[in-house]
């Protein structure tokens, strides 16, 4: 785990910090940022020059009120 | 005309900085907004324009996205562990929200204090001399008092339009938020602008 | 929706940075060519203290959790701050400058802002049809 690799963009990703909100939400810290960040919907789109939506999750799902 | 003198100009800088980031709850910059503006010209808009939830709201949709992706138990499991940066959840927890890009009015009324400000300004120093150019005897001097001297405006403001894009960020931006808070980025990009308008200035010494 | 009072504030904001840029001096030609052909230390010690008291306050302001604007070195950090220093020495503006100028009344602003106009709008363009590079921006 500690040698992984990991995403070059979690020093500006909101949604990197927002992980920190509770423990449970490190799932995703764990199979995307800190593991496979490649699948990332987020790292994706940066680096074909886009700004991801802010409401945007690592898997492509959008979050808002209903959840998703 | 009496400017301010480097410490009190320096603060006074600092000084605006740190209260726009109080008001208007970001840090300054300009190329941005110009960028937003533009975007919704070209007709570009943006998913996520409204988004609004509330912290609350959000670590609710965000509980549910992560339940439909792993399942409760590995929630679970990892509620259980402590997760690894679980020690810096507390600070953030409390303020954490999605901040939306800014809303393309509030970079036109922020554009608008700018005019305000320049023009108040000179009321101040009771100096409000009109001109179709520019105020400079040195600026005149290098390119001429009519319609010549428009020229260096144009050019030079489209390469400021395109570099300010490129670079993702103007002297506020990177001069002095970026360089502030230590950023490497910033840091190259203002060695760039510097170096390269010192030797621009000095070409146009020598050339004109 | 923008409430009054966050439209209020921001318009403050941009009083406050206006006359903070016209008295130092970085809206008038002369003053910046100065700062660029060494002839005149004054505003780059302005900014130099300026970028130290940032500095200093951003520091304190992260001790206590604050978070800062991150950036990071990207594809256009340097070509772009070639290009915004050209142009910067040319027109003696940046695009928070042109507007203060503006105000001012030194009209020839118009052209300046004009010409960002039409280069960041090229730019856009240019980012769609042909340079897959990161977008950036400053706002965090």
């Amino acid at each position: 785990m500690s040698d992984a690799k990991i995403c070059p963009h979690t020093l500006s990703c909101q949604m990197y910090e927002l992980f920190q909100l509770q423990g449970a939400l490190n799932v995703w810290k764990m199979n995307y940022c800190r593991g496979d960040y490649g699948r990332c919907a987020r790292y994706k789109m940066s680096e074909v020059g886009g700004s991801p939506p802010v409401n945007l999750m690592p898997n492509g799902k959008l979050l808002n009120r209903q959840g998703g | 005309m009496e400017y301010l003198n480097f410490v009190v100009g320096g603060a006074a800088l600092a000084a605006v900085v740190l209260s726009h980031w109080f008001l208007a709850g970001r840090l300054p910059a300009m190329s941005g907004r110009y960028s937003t503006l533009i975007d919704r010209l070209r007709g570009k808009k943006r998913t996520d324009d409204d988004f609004d939830l509330s912290p609350e709201e959000l670590l609710e949709a965000m509980k549910e996205l992560t339940m439909e992706e792993f399942g409760q138990d590995a929630m679970d499991a990892m509620d259980a562990e402590g997760a690894p940066d679980a020690s810096s959840g507390g600070a953030v927890a409390a303020t954490a929200t999605l901040t939306a890009p800014e809303a393309p009015s509030l970079g036109l009324i922020y554009m608008g204090g700018m005019v305000a400000g320049g023009f108040l300004s000179a009321l101040m120093v009771g100096a409000v001399t009109p001109t179709m150019t520019l105020n400079g005897v040195r600026f005149h001097e290098l390119f001429g008092s009519g319609m010549t001297s428009v020229i260096p405006l144009v050019v030079g403001g489209f390469f400021v339009g395109i570099g300010t894009r490129m670079a993702g960020g103007c002297t506020t931006g990177h001069g002095l938020c970026g360089m502030g808070a230590l950023q490497l980025g910033s840091l190259v990009t203002t060695m760039s602008f510097f170096g390269v308008g010192i030797a621009t200035a000095l070409l146009l010494g020598v050339v004109l | 929706m923008i409430g009054p009072m966050r439209a209020l504030g921001v318009f403050a904001a941009g009083i406050l940075f206006a006359m903070a840029l016209s008295r130092t001096g970085f809206t008038s030609w002369d003053e910046v060519h100065g700062m660029f052909s060494f002839s005149d230390l004054r505003l780059t010690l302005t900014f130099g203290v300026s970028v130290t008291i940032l500095a200093i306050a951003f520091f304190i302001a992260k001790k206590k959790g604050a978070r800062l604007p991150t950036r990071e070195i990207h594809k256009g950090s340097i070509l772009g701050g070639v290009l915004f220093g050209l142009g910067w020495a040319l027109s003696g503006a940046c695009p928070s400058i042109a507007l203060v100028q503006l105000g001012e009344a030194q009209f020839g602003a118009l052209w300046t802002f004009a010409g960002i106009f039409a280069g960041n709008w090229a730019y856009s363009v240019a980012q769609d049809r042909w340079l897959k590079w990161p977008r950036v921006s400053c706002d965090d």
